[in-house]
């Protein structure tokens, strides 16, 4: 199961990747063992990486030094998740109904019809955008260089691109 | 309040004795409380405690990494054991338990 440390960011593997790896020799393989280790590598992308000054060195015996890392404060978090849901609805939406165009006609009734037309390119390129900004977010708020400038300008840029390319028909 | 089954407050209890590696953790907290942690919450639980400064590594050779309560660990650890007690305290009173 040493392949599923792969989905934790690399400063998690470097501090805790050879324990969890003795562990795993330990612990019986099972599937909620594999979604256990997912959902630990999804909270583990969402903590900030502990900067030099306050890391913890990597080596075995290593113990945390100093003050606890930085980590994103609650309401960055949420304003993150908040861009990101709904792409990724809106993506998944757009990739599954140019798939199965039929879906917008057959399947999905009343405030939930959607057809091929509004559903097309455009809603791929807006979802894809906002996703990108979320994510740009995310990282401007783990790296404190940049800061809120940078966070307000990929924020900006994602949603111009996004308004933009509904107005153009992309 | 944390819930007293919540990984950090178990794994808190299970290194109030001695230090422990992660297996040793996971085998002891089923032991005494019956919940399996699995390897990707146990340790989420045990970065989140050594980020907050409860718990430290202890040095060692070994790939398997043991652990050990800090002073604020075990501060916070009493903070958590009173603020159950006072809850089991007034349900047993209302249940007329001894």
């Amino acid at each position: 199961m040493n392949w599923a440390l792969r989905l934790y960011p690399e400063w998690w593997r470097t501090r805790y990747g050879d324990e969890m790896s003795a562990l795993m020799e330990e612990v019986p393989p099972s599937l909620g063992t594999v979604v256990d280790l997912m959902k630990g590598a999804v909270m583990a992308h969402l903590e900030a990486e502990p900067t030099p000054a306050t890391g913890i060195a990597s080596s075995a015996g290593a113990i945390a030094l100093g003050r606890p890392p930085r980590r994103i404060p609650r309401p960055g978090r949420l304003a993150v998740a908040a861009l990101l849901l709904p792409a990724l609805v809106t993506v998944a939406m757009g990739a599954l109904l140019r798939t199965y165009p039929h879906l917008g006609t057959e399947v999905l009734p009343g405030p939930l019809f959607l057809t091929w037309s509004l559903i097309s390119n455009r809603h791929l390129v807006l979802g894809l955008t906002i996703m990108g900004a979320a994510i740009a977010m995310w990282r401007a708020l783990v790296t404190p260089r940049g800061g809120a400038w940078m966070v307000g300008a990929v924020v900006a840029f994602g949603l111009l691109v996004g308004i933009v390319s509904i107005y153009l028909g992309f | 309040m944390e819930a007293a089954h919540e990984p950090r407050t178990l794994i808190l209890v299970s290194l109030a004795a001695e230090p422990r590696h992660g297996h040793s953790i996971m085998l002891d907290v089923e032991d005494f409380s019956g919940v399996r942690l699995g390897p990707g919450t146990l340790y989420g639980a045990l970065q989140r405690l050594e980020r907050d400064g409860l718990i430290e590594a202890v040095p060692t050779s070994d790939r398997r990494q043991p652990y050990r309560l800090t002073a604020a660990g075990a501060q916070a650890l009493i903070g958590r054991v009173e603020r159950y007690t006072a809850v089991v305290t007034v349900a047993r009173h209302r249940l007329g338990a001894p």
